[in-house]
């Protein structure tokens, strides 16, 4: 196994972006919040992929931002947008990268096993699916640190589910397990995670890569263009 | 700070405070214009208040008594039309508005009877616990006379437009089982420890991060009807113009494996 920290595998038109830190259950750090973007870049301009999957190595998908990661020291194309002295571009990093996933318009989907929190989970809600297991640990505990989760988590949750699910999750840090996932309306199928997330997902990416790429981007754009408009304009964009 | 007990408390709603946590209990059967303006100056003066990190309010109330509402309080005189119609729901909507502009934690206990503009009450709140035997019904379309308080915007938000419909245009009758399967009710308490229970878990959150509940809240709520990109503006100007103080001992406690005190603010 490689020890590159983001694994880019192809497979029958998927692109797996496989977060591998597993001695950190994937925890992401500056440098990882940049190679994520840059892939989600190449996938979309990449016509052998037809769908991109996000999963994880090890015990788990991801158990957030990597909060005792060095400060980041290579060239960070964000500089000029530093939100938060502290935290220097991070939140602008994370909530960029979030942005290009949620407007990727191939389909894309989290495989979520083990534990999915604070940032993974911020991924996990760009993703137009999310598959889990029935042990997943899924949330956002950030509350619970008094952090600030500033990166888009607020616009997309409240419209995935319900403004009485996001108290649950997002005031009260609930965790789900997967069937409470399922029963709040945010993933949409179950699976085993034997021997693997990806494997077990097979049928569920299999699904998609059937459905017709153009067909799927231009209502995935309807989708997300009409979330926020009248029926009216709706109809315009067309 | 403000005596709330004795500014806010009459004969239509108590007030008290416990540590940090202020709550309120409607007194009689019905919801009021008295209760909904102590209600909501009472918040707005809490807002500010770091001695206040959480509000309660119990509700069992048949809703509102449209033959004794009691007088408009004289704040509003101003916004009262003359005519075989009436006034509108100014009172109302004015009660409605402070509870949804107060970002700490509010939690509605839903205890017996909910009906009417009680719910609208209840669905203002971030979290809403019932008693068992609680049951809730908005009867005002079986009255002939229009919510329009500010639940059917509110309601279709919480549990969808399906169940909305369903309560407020049919008027049905659900109980705590029924209003937890839609998630329009967040947790179930049994009756005979459901005051226990009220306090524990209000204490419980006076004791939380407050200050990133209202950060977060403050996203959620402000984001409702903006696109995407605006939103994301949104959060990043909200990051950039609100401290959370309890971050440091957030972080502290994780580093140390111990559970944080945080300050609430």
């Amino acid at each position: 196994m490689s020890d590159e920290p983001l694994l880019i595998k192809d497979e029958d038109g998927v692109r797996h972006l496989i977060l591998n830190r597993p001695s950190k259950i994937n925890a992401i750090d500056y440098a990882q919040h940049l190679r994520l973007m840059s892939q989600f870049e190449l996938a979309e301009n990449d016509p052998n992929v037809k769908v991109v999957a996000l999963s994880g190595i090890g015990r788990g998908f991801c158990s957030g931002d990597d909060l005792s990661a060095a400060p980041y020291e290579g060239e960070d194309p964000h500089r000029h947008r530093k939100v938060d002295l502290e935290m220097g571009s991070g939140p602008a990093v994370l909530l960029q990268s979030c942005s290009r996933l949620h407007h990727l318009s191939k389909p894309t989907v989290a495989l979520m096993h083990g534990i999915a929190l604070g940032s993974g989970y911020d991924y996990s809600l760009s993703c137009d699916f999310r598959v889990v297991t029935p042990d997943i640990r899924y949330g956002d505990p950030r509350i619970d640190r008094a952090l600030w989760a500033a990166e888009g988590w607020s616009y997309k949750l409240p419209r995935l589910t319900n403004l009485s699910v996001v108290s649950r999750v997002a005031y009260l840090g609930e965790i789900m397990n997967g069937s409470q996932a399922i029963e709040f309306g945010l993933a949409h199928a179950i699976v085993d995670g034997e021997p693997d997330i990806r494997e077990s997902s097979r049928d569920f990416l299999n699904d998609l890569i059937r459905v017709s790429s153009s067909a799927y981007t231009q209502v995935k754009h309807l989708i997300l263009r009409g979330t926020d408009t009248d029926f009216a304009r709706a109809l315009a964009f067309t | 700070m403000p005596d709330y007990e004795q500014q806010f408390s009459n004969d239509s709603i108590a007030c008290t405070q416990d540590e940090n946590v202020l709550s309120f209990r409607l007194l009689g059967n019905h919801v009021n214009y008295e209760s909904l303006d102590s209600l909501a100056t009472a918040v707005a003066a809490a807002h500010d208040d770091p001695n206040v990190r959480a509000v309660a309010i119990q509700l069992t109330a048949d809703g509102d008594d449209p033959e004794n509402m009691m007088a408009v309080p004289q704040r509003f005189q101003l916004r009262l039309p003359e005519g075989s119609h009436g006034h509108g729901p100014i009172v109302e909507q004015a009660a409605l508005t402070a509870l949804r502009e107060f970002t700490k934690p509010l939690i509605a206990y839903m205890r017996d009877v909910v009906n009417g503009i009680a719910i609208d009450l209840a669905a203002t709140c971030d979290i809403r616990i019932a008693n068992s035997s609680m049951s809730m019904c908005d009867t005002r379309i079986l009255q002939g006379r229009a919510a329009n308080t500010g639940i059917a915007y509110l309601l279709p938000k919480l549990v969808g437009q399906s169940q909305a419909m369903r309560i407020l245009l049919l008027g049905e009758k659900l109980n705590a089982a029924e209003a937890h399967r839609i998630h329009f009710v967040h947790e179930i308490a049994n009756d005979a420890n459901f005051d226990d229970h009220m306090t524990t878990f209000s204490n419980r959150i006076s004791r939380m991060a407050t200050r990133a509940w209202q950060v977060h809240k403050m996203q959620v709520l402000g984001q409702q009807h903006l696109d995407f990109e605006s939103a994301m503006i949104h959060s990043l100007g909200i990051r950039q113009t609100h401290v959370i103080n309890d971050r440091v001992e957030g972080i502290k406690a994780w580093r140390e494996r111990r559970d944080p005190e945080f300050s609430g603010t």
